[in-house]
């Protein structure tokens, strides 16, 4: 058997005395999707920005390829982070909005040294075509663009480096639901090309279900439950899973009168 | 059933040049509960501020709105309350919830308010409302936030209530429970509903009426099986097939045959 590509053991962190992630631990196989989902508050994102390194974990252990990631600091760090990205749901705070297309798509290539110099530029159109954007956008700026065309701005970013894992934190849940579909499909195909893990925050169990092969649902700092996402979804064993299931809003689905 | 709301051919641009809302026409009747549809720059919102009295003054309008059969528009407040996406941005940040409430009360209904504070938080499902009107909006969560700014939409007994993708930032079981809410004080009160959302499954389960809409058109109205089930404009069919539903077959598997 191969080791996970992430493993995540007794992960913690408390913010003022208050447990957001509490002994959170799971694995997350190359090519696979795991989902991580609950409400607000219940340690999903904090979980994702520790995987990040965003923030420093009080307690635990994050193996990525092998090594423990809380080990790293500094050059040591950066140099694994080529290999870990992140995209958020907030767009307008991620780039820079003055930005244009190809300084944003630049900026990793740049950073991490790939391909010789004079290619770059080529590699920016092709990160272009490849997320679904015209090459004819590169000069564009960033503010310019849709909603919909920053979060494809955003992917291709995240893919610059050509990273093992893409944590995902809530990035399709601002998006118009005909995108959305859109980049669902855009992020399996990128999956199946080229093997990367997906670590797919977001409350909205709808979505999960399109792309995720394994869910965890967290509720105040601990993984209540975590399987197949199919299982989950038919069959949740605990009381937030079942109010999630429960929640998600169903095409003709007549509100009960209390 | 009688038409509360009549807007004929209203047309809304806010530059002067291209229109936000382009000849649309609605009726909501009384004790209707319409669910509005759109993504992002349909108009959806536009037309509701325009219902509502609330677009800025540099708007260019034409077009009617009739309210209950005059050539009278709606008063804001008593004939109309508004639910905003952003309760935090609705309520003063430095201001108990009780006196916020009072303070609306007063203004809106002088001393013939049968209403008070208490029994407005109570309509809104907080079991203990001396509690709540004691807290600052910083120390509500965002769910309660919003079961507070509906007491302050309600506070002038509204005809109609608009809630304009007031469940878009809450997660999906506090949603739910906001759309139970609405749905339940608009069957108590008699009052009509416009519930505006870019999210087609959540409007189809406590609207009776669906109406889509797109860069500043309404395409398609009719009740949430006609939408649903026969959609005749292609987008409409788009948006009911983006519906990431829990069961049927998922993306995932259907995207699992080899690439070519």
């Amino acid at each position: 058997m191969t080791a996970p590509l992430l493993s995540v053991h007794d992960l913690a962190k408390s913010f003022g005395g208050t447990r957001a992630v509490d002994k959170v631990s799971f694995d997350l196989a190359a090519g696979e999707t795991l989902a991580l989902a609950g409400l607000s508050g219940s340690g999903k994102s904090t979980v994702a920005r520790m995987v990040m390194r965003l923030i420093e974990p009080d307690a635990g252990r994050i193996d990525f390829m092998g090594e423990d990631l809380t080990r790293h600091s500094g050059s040591a760090l950066r140099a694994r982070r080529r290999h870990i990205q992140m995209v958020f749901q907030d767009t307008n705070s991620s780039f820079n909005p003055r930005a244009t297309v190809a300084s944003a798509l630049l900026d990793p290539l740049n950073t991490f040294d790939i391909l010789p110099k004079p290619q770059r530029a080529h590699e920016v159109r092709h990160l272009l075509e490849r997320v679904g954007l015209s090459p004819g956008l590169f000069d564009r700026s960033i503010h310019e663009l849709s909603g919909g065309q920053r979060q494809r701005v955003a992917i291709a970013r995240a893919l610059a480096s050509r990273p093992a894992l893409i944590v995902l934190d809530e990035a399709l849940s601002a998006v118009d639901a005909s995108i959305r579909i859109d980049l669902l499909e855009l992020l399996l195909d990128l999956q199946r090309e080229q093997g990367i893990s997906y670590l797919f925050i977001a409350h909205d169990l709808g979505m999960i279900r399109a792309i995720a092969h394994r869910t965890a649902i967290l509720d105040a700092g601990r993984i209540a439950e975590i399987g197949p996402t199919q299982s989950i979804i038919a069959a949740p064993q605990t009381q937030i899973g079942q109010q999630l299931v429960a929640a998600a809003p169903r095409l003709f689905h007549v509100a009960d009168q209390p | 059933m009688t038409p509360l709301l009549e807007i004929t051919k209203l047309t809304v641009s806010y530059d002067g040049t291209t229109p936000a809302l382009h000849e649309a026409n609605l009726t909501v009747a009384a004790g209707e509960r319409v669910g509005l549809i759109g993504e992002s720059g349909s108009g959806k919102s536009t037309l509701a501020l325009a219902i509502a009295g609330l677009l800025p003054r540099t708007a260019r309008v034409s077009g009617s709105i009739r309210w209950q059969q005059t050539d009278t528009v709606p008063r804001k407040g008593t004939d109309i309350g508004y639910v905003f996406q952003d309760p935090a941005g609705s309520l003063d940040p430095v201001m108990r919830i009780g006196a916020q409430l009072a303070e609306i009360l007063r203004v809106l209904r002088g001393k013939q308010s049968q209403l008070d504070v208490p029994e407005l938080l109570a309509r809104v499902g907080f079991p203990d409302p001396e509690i709540i009107a004691a807290r600052y909006p910083h120390q509500l969560s965002g769910g309660q936030k919003q079961r507070v700014a509906i007491a302050c939409a309600l506070a002038g007994q509204p005809r109609l209530l608009i809630a304009d993708e007031a469940t878009s930032a809450l997660d999906t079981i506090v949603q739910a429970g906001i759309v139970r809410l609405l749905s339940r004080l608009t069957a108590d009160t008699g009052s009509s509903l416009l519930f505006i959302t870019h999210d087609l499954a959540l409007a189809s389960t406590l609207a009776d009426r669906l109406v889509v809409m797109r860069n500043g058109r309404i395409l398609e109205a009719g009740t949430p099986r006609e939408i649903i089930e026969h959609p005749r404009h292609p987008y409409v069919a788009s948006l009911v097939a983006s519906h990431l539903a829990l069961e049927g077959p998922t993306l995932l598997e259907t995207q699992r045959e080899p690439a070519q």
